[in-house]
């Protein structure tokens, strides 16, 4: 003999515990998916609103601070050669492309410090622009040349303000014009360094990659011994660099040719020698005078 | 016909349940409707935010903007206008660099404004100094342009894809 009504009610209670279970599951995975949705989409703005930041830095001269609401993780990698890409909170990237940005490869915080500095070769080639956040420790030791940390902004400043052992890089100078000792620890650089007659520094930098390999590269002016202090990414971001020297080399030579009536060959074939960085220093004092001269005689080269 | 109690207790739960599914699949459609139109502002704005951006960014480009004794001026140059596009095509990493630098844009053009006897007149002809083709949305700024004597004014247009 059966108990049907006994049937009914644990076949009530069996559906109303798969229905109940089917529906909580939807509504938590409905809920995961959207907050999983949303973050994505604000680390797309955050990486899409920097990106023109960056852009709108590069235009200036400039030292600002950039303020989040929570604390954010910002990694700035290098992506072969020329490439650099921004990534927010592990989720979005965001190719930085024509912005030369150089900062530690990773920056944890709710505010980041950002500056901009012009390199000139003696024409301006670029604005780079550096960030780092204010837990950052840098230390300089050796020779370090006259008015390096002075002429940077006051929230920079204080970065530098650390113990050797606790810095997070050091950044060994020698005042000497011979190429420097690229046997660094990782989280050292070392920069050989002169001055020459237009008070410019130049020389060169040597440090270590991600992969432990050294590198050894040429530099002229202050804005290059910044990019190697504040970026991780000086070595892999030099071929941009190298490629944005050559743009502005080949933009003054054709400027130069469509001039007519004024001397312009002494101008034209002192650029045109300037070939790479390792030469600016040779011609950087000739490229000046010779287009002040070429001012004052009408013709505006740079 | 008549119906037994279990078999009524389940029709009237199967009814709830698929009350409860329709105002569940109504309240989703209206929901995602909402989200989707909020993402497609959010587009909008940033596309906004970003093409504005680009052109401040070209502006102050130093293969384009005017300097005079190493000083940059807050114009744009004629000469390095006239020459930009032959700047950009100059090698295959190039104009790689140049179609990473300007992502999605068509085309950029200046449109001359010309002063006639205290009127002011658009020129019609666009001055190209990136390729044109195709068509798409326009963002413009108004700009100045050095030449090294005389000053013209004029409107910086991008085209985007």
């Amino acid at each position: 003999m059966y108990n049907k009504k006994g049937i009914e009610i644990t076949f009530s209670w069996i559906f109303a515990i798969i229905a109940g279970t089917l529906i909580f599951l939807f509504f938590v995975g409905f809920a995961a998916e959207n907050m999983d949705l949303f973050g994505k989409l604000t680390a797309m703005r955050v990486s899409e609103e920097m990106n023109s930041a960056f852009t709108g830095l590069k235009t200036g001269l400039v030292s600002t601070s950039l303020s989040f609401n929570k604390e954010v993780k910002l990694q700035f990698k290098c992506i072969g050669e020329k490439k650099e890409k921004l990534i927010v909170g592990y989720r979005s990237g965001k190719n930085l492309y024509d912005n030369l940005v150089f900062s530690p490869e990773e920056l944890n915080g709710n505010e980041f410090l950002l500056m901009t500095k012009s390199w000139n070769v003696p024409y301006k080639v670029d604005n780079f622009i550096f960030i780092s956040d204010k837990n950052r420790k840098f230390f300089l030791d050796g020779d370090v040349p006259d008015g390096l940390i002075d002429n940077l902004p006051d929230d920079f400043k204080v970065l530098f303000n650390t113990l050797k052992g606790n810095a997070n890089k050091i950044v060994n100078f020698v005042s000497s014009g011979s190429k420097c000792d690229n046997t660094v620890n990782g989280n050292e650089i070392n920069i050989n360094y002169q001055k020459d007659s237009s008070d410019n520094f130049y020389g060169t930098i040597c440090g270590k990659d991600s992969k432990g390999t050294s590198w050894a590269l040429d530099f002229y002016g202050d804005a290059m011994i910044y990019a190697a202090i504040f970026g991780d990414q000086f070595d892999c971001l030099y071929p941009l660099m190298e490629e944005k020297f050559k743009i502005m080399r080949d933009v003054y030579l054709q400027k130069i040719s469509s001039i007519t009536g004024c001397d312009k060959g002494g101008l034209q074939s002192a650029i045109t020698n300037m070939d790479t960085i390792n030469k600016i220093q040779t011609y950087f004092d000739s490229i000046d005078t010779k287009n002040k001269a070429l001012i004052g005689e009408g013709c505006n080269v740079f | 016909m008549y119906f037994k109690k279990g078999q009524l207790e389940i029709g009237i739960t199967m009814m709830t349940l698929l009350v409860f599914i329709i105002l569940l699949i109504v309240s989703l459609v209206f929901y995602f409707r909402l989200a989707q139109g909020n993402i497609k502002e959010t587009r909008q704005e940033i596309l906004d935010e970003k093409y504005s951006g680009l052109l401040d960014a070209l502006i102050n480009l130093p293969e384009l903007r005017y300097s005079l004794s190493g000083a940059e001026k807050n114009c744009l140059d004629a000469v390095k206008l006239n020459n930009f596009k032959i700047i950009t095509k100059d090698s295959l990493d190039r104009s790689e660099y140049y179609n990473n630098l300007l992502g999605d844009v068509n085309a950029i053009w200046i449109d001359k404004i010309i002063i006639e006897n205290g009127n002011v007149k658009e020129e019609t002809s666009k001055e190209e100094i990136y390729s044109i083709k195709g068509e798409g949305l326009i963002y413009s700024s108004p700009v100045s342009i050095c030449n090294d004597d005389k000053f013209e004014a004029g409107k910086l247009n991008i085209q985007i894809k």
